[in-house]
């Protein structure tokens, strides 16, 4: 997840996961693109030769 | 007795007083329409409690006042109620998700019966019943934990916990609680221990209102609750 907002901070109508299912969050300000990564042929965890 | 009884006996608000302090924090609960509900209301403070309805939303709270109504925002019991922050509204496939899932840590319910076994009868007297199970067959077994709050005998004074329910069952083998007007008793492998009860009745009174053998492990508190 990238922004961790205060309890309220989603529009209940907006809210698409609640937090009933949810046991743990990583916030990731800045997460890498997943499409830009596979066109570079990058893959985790990095291959050993 | 029954004079005598009637002033023993705890009134409805006093029932889900005591159910109320048992809530967790930060636990999500789902309580039943009608008296259930009125647990909500004897929260104890400093408790954050996560409520649950079957029609769609989490992170309810008290019922707004006469006039501030939005009819758009109700209860499965079709009653009005605010938002707390952090609410969400769902539709039913993943309401009943949560219920079945067994992300509900608490399912509070009404009783008709209760039988030392777990079974609960909750929905129809029986013949001539009105049914109207809603989402309670699925709650009574999706739970982590199921109560209900209950008068501990009948109108006419017939023990309403049994050896075995005679009413047809909302769920069989479900009840972990039950908090009467006489008593708490939990549920422990088909018999019921007796938890508390009021320091002025005897153990044989209570035993004598019940429908099934009362055990005690010896953890038996006095039964108090303050006026209301």
């Amino acid at each position: 997840m990238k922004r961790l907002l205060p309890s309220g901070g989603i529009d209940p109508e907006q809210v698409v996961t609640p937090g009933i299912f949810v046991d743990a969050v990583v916030e990731v300000p800045d997460p890498a693109q997943e499409e830009i990564l596979n066109r570079q042929g990058a893959f985790y965890p990095e291959a050993v030769a | 007795m029954s004079a005598q009884l009637d002033q023993i006996k705890l009134s409805n608000a006093q029932i889900a007083w005591r159910a109320a302090q048992d809530l967790e924090d930060g636990s999500y609960v789902n309580l039943g329409i009608g008296f259930p509900e009125m647990i909500a209301r004897f929260q104890p403070e400093g408790r954050d409690v996560i409520y649950h309805t079957e029609n769609g939303v989490l992170g309810f709270g008290a019922a707004p006042k006469p006039g501030e109504e939005d009819w758009d925002l109700i209860n499965a019991g079709k009653k009005a109620i605010t938002l707390k922050p952090g609410a969400a509204f769902f539709h039913h496939a993943d309401s009943f998700a949560m219920v079945r899932g067994g992300h509900l840590d608490l399912a509070v319910l009404g009783a008709y019966q209760v039988a030392e076994t777990g079974d609960l009868a909750n929905w129809s007297t029986g013949a001539g019943g009105v049914p109207a199970v809603g989402g309670a067959m699925d709650l009574v077994h999706g739970a982590r934990r199921v109560a209900v709050v209950t008068d501990h005998v009948t109108k006419d004074g017939k023990p309403k916990l049994l050896k075995r329910c005679t009413m047809p069952l909302t769920g069989v083998g479900c009840v972990t609680r039950a908090y009467t007007s006489l008593a708490v008793i939990d549920i422990v492998d088909r018999h019921f221990v007796l938890r508390e009860k009021p320091a002025a009745m005897s153990f044989d009174e209570l035993q004598a209102l019940t429908g099934a053998t009362l055990h005690v492990d010896g953890t038996m508190a006095d039964l108090i609750v303050p006026e209301l």
